[in-house]
């Protein structure tokens, strides 16, 4: 009821660029097979020659993907294809010639450290996701695969280039999706929660204002009725009773509810929580370290509930942050075992830490010290972990900032 | 009216409709309580004045359909509802048929009091124009056919001349038939006499019966 689960859409684009990889993967061995012809053959040269070139050049020119022949990976250009052409908006005859350097297709100083070195000294680079921009100066998201070839004459390098700007928008955008749908269950669950709260309560606190209201002005007459406001009085006994029954129902529902208990690794759990949060905390430029102890952490509980409490808690550590300098901004997720055996999992931020005269209050209904907050985060959780049969603690770190630590009971199998 | 008015209150709610019932008779109402709308309709007397605060939520026949129940009945009672939910589109349907009031759950009592006191009046009024319709009603019945033709034409602006001329009858005759009319419907002037036959074709009362000589 609380959480999406969305490891299994997040897997599909990569797969899909994976298919993709592997295609230009396939072509690019052909084009090196095509380029190595020459030198097959020492016997049949001339005519094969010739063949073999005629093939690369028909290739060349009418591949789906941007070409383009250089001097060396850096180096000057000595042949675009048509795709290359539209791709980036310079005309072959102007593209002749110039380094990719000269033409900007980088778009900040000097060459990608992916295009570095290293990489042409293994003589190929493959599937390297770098941004270029066009003439226009429109920042495109590319795939570049490339390798250095003898065409007998000079040494080139042969660079395939596959735009992927929109693969990336659509994949950017599906991130987006997937955020604002966190919040939205977020807000629903607890838009839900508040309104069964107001409406069961609604009724008993409606009678006893009714019921006081009536008491009053029977005894601003001249003649009050003892018995009546006896009677009235009694009834506000009841009704507060039984508002209270109805907090109680409210919490028991809350925690039985339809939990499903299962061994879950935390570290998994935590892997998760992060995938959910991951735009969240780039957007927030937040830089994140997992701290994952060794080995699965098992503990048996419900995964949408511990996914709640942890969003809950990285989304809580987000807003802490909000007005430290974006370079100090660091969440830290970790996972361990405390000396008592119980597995613990721990978010820590950089951000100002608890007020000393409202860390007793963290836990408590409607307690909040955000502007829009509704109170409901952190009494929640640690509901569902005391449901667990853990415990949940909030912290300043000697450093800076705040530590919330859960502890929770270690799973050894179902003996 | 000298009966004095019942408040009728319908709650599903035993507490909520003990203490509302307590907070009308602090304050010197007759009250009436039910907890559902069939109680409702084996108790209630349309003829007596009154109004009925009304609760949105009732299980089987619910607050909206009891208040079209009644007034496919003929019976106009003044309802103030009350909801723990103040959903607007309910409360837009209850105004709209004629809700003197629609109030939210828990109730301010000065709120409350002041809305049953509002929609006591105005029961009061409806009463008043419905007894003063049927007196003009009752008065037309007794026209004969003749006479009523006349009316109509004298409402209609016509001289006694053109009426004659339109009825093929003496102006002498019209004369008569008018003098009847206006004596049978207790009208002192034409323009009263207008007044009447207007209120009755529209339904509505201009100014209740004695206001006129006040």
């Amino acid at each position: 009821m609380l959480g999406v689960n969305v490891s299994i859409t997040g897997r599909r684009p990569c797969e899909a660029a994976g298919h993709r990889k592997a295609a230009l993967r396939r072509r690019e061995a052909r084009y090196r097979r095509m380029a190595d012809a020459p030198q097959a053959g020492p016997g049949q040269a001339g005519e094969a020659d010739r063949e073999a070139e005629q093939r690369f050049s028909r290739v060349f020119r009418l591949s789906p993907d941007a070409m383009c022949l250089s001097r060396g990976i850096a180096g000057p250009i000595l042949d675009v294809n048509d795709r290359w052409e539209t791709l980036f908006g310079y005309e072959r005859a102007a593209a002749m010639g110039k380094t990719a350097q000269e033409l900007k297709l980088y778009p900040g100083d000097g060459v990608p450290a992916a295009l570095g070195r290293r990489n042409l000294e293994r003589g190929c680079i493959r599937d390297c996701e770098i941004a270029m921009q066009d003439k226009a100066g429109r920042i495109l998201h590319t795939v570049v695969s490339g390798a250095a070839i003898d065409t007998g004459q000079e040494p080139c390098f042969i660079t395939i280039i596959r735009d992927a700007t929109e693969q990336k928008r659509a994949r950017d955008e599906a991130l987006q999706q997937r955020e604002q749908l966190t919040h939205l269950t977020r807000a629903a669950v607890l838009g839900e929660l508040s309104g069964a709260l107001a409406h069961e309560l609604n009724q008993p606190l409606a009678a006893i204002l009714t019921n006081a209201q009536a008491a009053r002005r029977f005894l601003a007459s001249d003649a009050a009725d003892l018995d009546e406001i006896r009677a009235i009085l009694d009834d506000i006994v009841n009704e507060n009773k039984r508002a209270g029954e109805v907090i109680r129902r409210l919490r028991a529902l809350f925690m039985k509810g339809e939990s499903k208990l299962q061994p879950l690794d935390l570290n998994e759990i935590a892997r998760e929580a992060l995938e959910l949060t991951r735009s969240n905390l780039i957007a927030r430029k937040v830089a994140v370290a997992l701290q994952l102890s060794p080995g699965p952490r098992t503990v048996r509980g419900d995964r949408v509930q511990l996914q709640q409490v942890l969003l809950n808690l990285i989304v809580n550590a987000c807003e802490e942050m909000k007005d430290t300098a974006a370079a100090s901004r660091r969440l830290t997720l970790s996972t361990g075992v405390d000396p008592a055996g119980m597995v613990q999992i721990a978010v820590s931020d950089t951000g100002p830490g608890i007020a000393p005269d409202v860390i007793g209050r963290i836990f408590e209904f409607f307690f909040t010290t955000k502007t829009h907050g509704l109170g409901f985060g952190l009494p929640i959780s640690r509901a569902i972990i005391a449901g667990h049969g853990g415990s949940i603690e909030g912290i300043n770190n000697a450093d800076g900032g705040a530590t919330f630590r859960i502890a929770l009971p270690a799973y050894h199998g179902a003996s | 009216m000298s009966a004095v008015p019942i408040v009728y209150v319908v709650d599903d709610e035993p507490a909520m409709l003990k203490a509302l019932s307590r907070l009308l008779r602090a304050e010197g109402f007759a009250v009436r309580a039910f907890g559902s709308a069939d109680e409702f309709l084996a108790g209630h007397d349309c003829e007596a004045p009154g109004c009925l605060i009304l609760d949105l939520r009732l299980p089987q026949l619910g607050g909206l359909a009891l208040q079209s129940e009644l007034l496919a009945s003929g019976c106009g009672r003044a309802i103030v509802f009350i909801s723990g939910h103040g959903e607007v589109a309910d409360s837009v349907r209850a105004m709209k048929a004629g809700a003197v009031d629609f109030l939210t759950k828990p109730l301010d009592d000065e709120v409350f009091l002041a809305a049953v006191r509002s929609a006591i009046a105005s029961d009061e009024h409806a009463r008043g124009v419905r007894l003063e319709l049927q007196s003009i009603r009752r008065r037309m019945a007794t026209l004969t056919p003749r006479e009523y033709q006349v009316v109509r034409h004298v409402v209609a602006g016509r001289l006694n001349k053109q009426i004659a001329a339109v009825l093929g009858t003496a102006e002498k005759t019209v004369k008569v038939h008018r003098a009847r009319a206006m004596e049978k419907m207790g009208a002192a002037s034409l323009a009263e006499l207008v007044r009447l036959s207007l209120e009755n074709d529209v339904g509505m009362v201009a100014w209740k019966a004695g206001a006129d000589s006040a």
